[in-house]
């Protein structure tokens, strides 16, 4: 008993360095940012001599612009990591056989990833430039009309969207790949024998074999595709008209604008409760099929 | 006495040894022509000077941190005129006055339009004027002079072709442009390369709309009065402009992108800063260089904009900062900045026979200065350009009456001055 | 007709020749092991038969049917594998059915079949199992039932006990055994344990380099090896370097004993002992006649159960001999003693053959 007391106790003093560290970098500002949250904390007036409650949430939910940034965010982000999802999964499954120049393609897969938000909107505002873009170019030479890439509020955000999924699939399609890599051979030998076709083996061997892989890439981006906001700040500062005013965007402004740290934060706190949602009913999805026998 | 001054020279050079000032400047070209000539102030005072070069986008959101914490990374500021209010109002910077009287720096060669808006906050000197971005008018000298075009106005208009008085002319202009100058040339020339984008960029457009028509942002008493008939009245043109006579796309256009339209000989004209002017007439940079004009906002008042020195209160080295402000906004440093192409705020500069030489427009520019009106500084200036921007690309891409959108503009326009407390 | 043969088989990966002329033919109802060192290239030849890997050259027959271009889920096997490769997501029942759902077979029929395989491999009660709930022989008899669901013609091992602990691995190789001759499957079953090829074979192929070194009764293989290989691979021996003399006396430093079973006749030489073929004691009188007879010193004694082993040192090289735990009568280290054997036993080699 003493001894396993002890043992407790020399973990407890490992673990306490990162804890003060984790302590010190996430919960420390958290803490703050919520009690900023019911507090009249201006960057003007630095102070936490006015108490609000939670005035600052209801002024962010009768705001209907707020409303309008969540539903986009709630768009883009389903939409964002559905599509990466798909096409990475394929992209991987492609990649994932022995084919030539991997190395080619793995470094191609990279360049963008690699690559800064800022540089990538810049790149493709260019690309996108109605007049001077080279993708109107080749549209025009295929006999397409130029399409109004950024300046069509529908449009924008199916730029936007697909601007992001250009830079940011690499890093699914990495992901998922190095978790099909480590898969093991001999379940899919097994089905093969047993006659599976590469549907089934697909449905029945790789995607199960692949859950912890797929929960972590989709959670993951998900989280990111929530912060999103360098892109479009660079590619429509949110518009045309509020088109494309992403929630992370939406706090951003409230906090270098209107200088309103107080009800910045009360809006990262809501957008932080949908994130956790999200992510919740994620693994939830995902793992449903293990709780059965448990 | 000549000892003396040595012996005070030398000592000065000894007392600020050492020491160096920490910058953050924006990645524009008057930067830069600062930059290169910072060695003679090292040379002459002992203080090094060390820039922290970003993109605009990056500034605010480094230099409020900064501001707020007991010691500022920054010992001297370069502000933007959206910040002129906001700065002062949150304490964040040291008055000139006392430095301006023991050394007696001579501030009466500023333009008053710059000292007002970069130099006084609230009646007092926060700011030394550094660069100005007032806007006016760029359009192809080419085009205006080209015969058929000009037989064309005529006929349809009954007077000549001349450089617009007015808004409304201003955009019918723009649209002849774009119709006929098209027609013509057999591509498409658009009559106005406008930069709509939300946010700063569509609001510093349609400033030049609103103040010559008679409009502006908040009444003498801090009313917001966008709605108000001139309001309404350069939205409603603003947006013919964005319909009949923009590149598509001009929904998303910053700066760049429209100077991008600009400098590849597809647009008419440009409403934006007088210093674009040398940007489009060089060659390297542009395929209409020889053939571009400057002129006041149609309508006379354009949007003034420009930068200030100022000293963060919580500097640690204002004394040095000063004697960089001093250095650098010398008569000597000042031509010098203005003959390699920098925006000159005195008019002494204006008007150097050297200056005016290399840059024959600069007289032009500065009555265009003198003239042109900034964006209500007040704490919330950040804001209700976001406000602004907003509500006008709403009405832009029609998700609401110009009427409506500006409405609400005012509404909250008028919730940021009672919070500034300057709306009773 | 036989139930699998293989006919000069050649397969290489890359620059290293896996298989090199294999050549087997399989009885209907045969058990036969290949075994050999990693590398041999016996799970090459098994894989081969399976159908995951494309012969160079070499045809493959089974029962009859000419099988290199037809895919592995029509050649009719049944494959269980070294590491279980059940499918984690699904149940144990789900596992063994699933064949039979992927041919769409009507649901009560596959319950019948599961339930039977089930009992076959003493599983029952366990179907709704996860793999992860299993013990690692519970996940391989699920394995077994899995590879036996089609009723495969023939079954292939790869190694399918050597993840196992020695106590389970030895059950189950009984039982894997048992399971066979009920069934009356044609099994190909790879290991590099001697001890399994042993006990469960009915045929052993012995393998090196890509090359079959023999094939025979795991009788043959042991008292007959046909070189020193098998003979180091298989079992346990000692091995002498000397000289032949008229294909009769075998001349290790300086003793000469008289051998009958030699593939030399005169030159250098290398004598296999197996340790049960020596005996020993501790006075020369009690040595049979026309024995050979050597001289050493207790170096080991080790106590393996049923046998006791002695390592003797008899001119700086040691010798194993092995007897019985019940004939043992108290050796120790450090005791003088006597080895002999007689002349009908060791088996001589010519020095050439290596024996690694």
């Amino acid at each position: 008993m003493s001894l396993r007391r002890r043992e407790r106790l020399t973990g407890w003093v490992f673990a306490l360095p990162s804890l003060i560290t984790l302590g010190a970098v996430i919960a420390v500002p958290l803490g703050f940012s919520l009690s900023v949250s019911f507090f009249a904390y201006t960057f003007i007036n630095p102070s936490f001599s006015v108490f609000l409650g939670f005035e600052n949430y209801m002024n962010a939910f009768s705001d209907p612009y707020f409303w309008n940034s969540l539903w986009v965010t709630l768009k883009f982000v389903v939409l964002v990591v559905s599509i990466e999802f798909t096409l990475g999964f394929i992209v991987a499954l492609m990649l994932n056989r022995d084919i030539r120049f991997k190395g080619v393609y793995y470094t191609i897969l990279t360049m963008p990833m690699v690559m800064s938000p800022v540089a990538v909107g810049l790149i493709w505002k260019m690309l996108l430039h109605p007049d001077l873009g080279v993708l109107n170019y080749f549209l025009g030479l295929i006999g397409i009309e130029p399409i109004n890439w950024l300046g069509d509020p529908t449009m924008a955000f199916w730029s936007v969207l697909m601007v992001d999924v250009w830079q940011q699939i690499s890093f699914m399609i990495l992901l998922l790949l190095a978790g099909l890599v480590s898969l093991p051979k001999e379940p899919f030998e097994a089905a093969t024998i047993d006659g599976a076709s590469e549907f089934q083996k697909l449905f029945y061997i790789t995607i199960p074999l692949m859950k912890p892989v797929i929960l972590a890439a989709v959670v993951i981006r998900t989280i990111f595709a929530f912060r999103t906001y360098d892109l479009i700040y660079v590619l429509t500062r949110g518009g045309p008209g509020v088109s494309t005013d992403v929630l992370s965007y939406f706090i951003y402004r409230k906090t270098f604008m209107g200088l309103n740290l107080a009800e910045a934060a009360a809006t990262s706190y809501v957008l932080l409760g949908v994130v956790l949602l999200l992510v919740v009913f994620m693994f939830k999805i995902i793992t449903s099929e293990r709780k059965v026998v448990g | 006495m000549r000892y003396l001054v040595l012996a005070i020279l030398i000592l000065s050079t000894a007392l600020y040894a050492g020491v160096t000032l920490h910058v953050l400047m924006e990645d524009v070209p008057e930067t830069h022509i600062i930059k290169e000539l910072l060695p003679d102030f090292e040379k002459k005072t002992g203080i090094k000077v060390e820039f922290e070069i970003v993109q605009y986008c990056d500034m605010h959101a480094k230099l409020v941190p900064q501001l707020m914490s007991p010691n500022c990374q920054y010992d001297l500021l370069e502000v933007d005129n959206y910040w002129a209010g906001e700065f002062p109002a949150a304490g964040w910077l040291e008055p000139l006055e006392k430095y301006v009287e023991r050394d007696k720096f001579d501030i009466s060669v500023y333009l008053p339009s710059m000292l007002k808006m970069v130099g006084y906050y609230n009646g007092r000197l926060y700011m030394i004027p550094m660069y100005n971005y007032a806007m006016g008018l760029i359009y192809r000298t080419d085009l205006m002079n080209d015969p058929d075009l000009r037989a064309k106005w005529k006929e349809l208009y009954g007077y000549d072709m001349r450089i617009p008085t007015s808004v409304e002319e201003y955009v019918k202009l723009a649209e002849f442009m774009q119709k006929y100058a098209s027609e013509k040339y057999g591509q498409k020339i658009y009559g106005s390369a406008m930069q709509a984008q939300r946010g700063d960029p569509i609001v510093m457009e349609w400033s030049n709309y609103l103040f010559s028509l008679g409009g502006d942002y908040y009444d003498e008493k801090w009313r917001a009065r966008v709605n108000d008939e001139a309001g309404v009245k350069s939205a409603e043109l603003y947006i013919r402009a964005l319909k009949n006579a923009a590149p598509p796309g001009a929904l998303s256009f910053n700066l760049d992108d429209a100077f991008r339209v600009m400098s590849q000989g597809k647009a008419f004209s440009m409403i934006t800063y007088n210093w674009m002017l040398a940007q489009l007439n060089d060659p390297s940079k542009s395929k209409v260089a020889g053939k571009v004009g400057l002129a006041p906002m149609p309508g006379g008042i354009g949007l003034n904009g420009g930068w200030g020195w100022a000293i963060p209160k919580n500097s640690q080295h204002k004394e040095e900062a000063w004697e960089f402000i001093k250095w650098v906004e010398s008569f000597e440093i000042a031509k010098k900045r203005a003959l390699m192409g920098g925006a000159p705020t005195r008019f002494d500069i204006f008007t150097d026979e050297d200056v005016v030489k290399k840059y024959p427009w600069y007289p032009k520019v500065m009555w265009l200065v003198m003239y042109a009106k900034p964006v209500p500084e007040f704490q919330y200036s950040t804001q209700m350009i976001e406000v602004v921007g907003r509500e006008l690309s709403l009405a832009a891409t029609g998700k609401k009456s110009v009427k409506k959108a500006l409405d609400d503009a005012a509404k909250e326009l008028n919730k940021l001055a009672k919070m500034a407390g300057l709306q009773k | 007709m036989k139930a699998l043969v293989v006919k000069d088989l050649h397969k290489s990966f890359g620059n290293v020749r896996a298989v090199v002329g294999f050549t087997l033919e399989m009885e209907e109802g045969e058990f036969v092991t290949l075994l050999g060192p990693s590398g041999c290239g016996k799970t090459t030849v098994l894989r081969t038969v399976a159908g995951f890997e494309k012969a160079d050259k070499g045809e493959i027959y089974i029962f009859g049917k000419l099988s290199n271009d037809i895919p592995p889920e029509k050649r009719d096997v049944g494959m269980v594998f070294q590491n279980y490769a059940l499918f984690p997501n699904m149940t144990v029942a789900q596992n063994i059915a699933f064949s039979m759902m992927i041919r769409k077979e009507p649901q009560d029929k596959i319950k019948k079949r599961v339930g039977e395989l089930l009992e076959l491999v003493q599983l029952s009660g366990l179907e709704n199992r996860y793999p992860h709930q299993l013990s690692g022989g519970q996940m391989q008899r699920v394995a077994l039932a899995r590879a036996l669901a089609k009723n495969p013609k023939i079954l292939l091992l790869d190694e399918p006990l050597s993840a196992l602990d020695a106590k389970v691995r030895q059950q189950l190789r009984g039982e894997i055994r048992k399971l066979q001759m009920k069934l009356g499957i044609t099994t190909l079953f790879v290991t590099h344990d001697q001890e399994e090829a042993l006990t469960m074979s009915d045929r052993i192929v012995v393998m090196k380099d890509g090359v079959i070194q023999q094939i025979g009764s795991p009788r043959q293989i042991y008292d007959d090896p046909i070189n020193p290989f098998v003979a180091h691979f298989v079992g346990t021996s000692s091995f002498l370097e000397g000289e032949m003399l008229d294909g009769k006396i075998f001349i290790w430093k300086d003793e000469r004993f008289e051998v009958r079973k030699s593939k030399v006749k005169n030159g250098k030489a290398l004598m296999v002992l197996r340790p049960t073929h020596l005996k020993m004691v501790k006075d020369e009188e009690n040595v049979p006649d026309g024995s050979n007879v050597m001289k050493g010193r207790v170096s080991l004694v080790t106590f393996l159960g049923s046998v006791v082993r002695v390592h003797v040192m008899i001119k700086e090289e040691e010798i194993l001999v092995e007897m019985p735990s019940e004939d043992f009568w108290g050796f120790k280290e450090g005791d003088e003693v006597i080895v002999y054997f007689s002349p009908d036993f060791p088996l001589v080699f010519p020095k050439e053959q290596n024996i690694q």
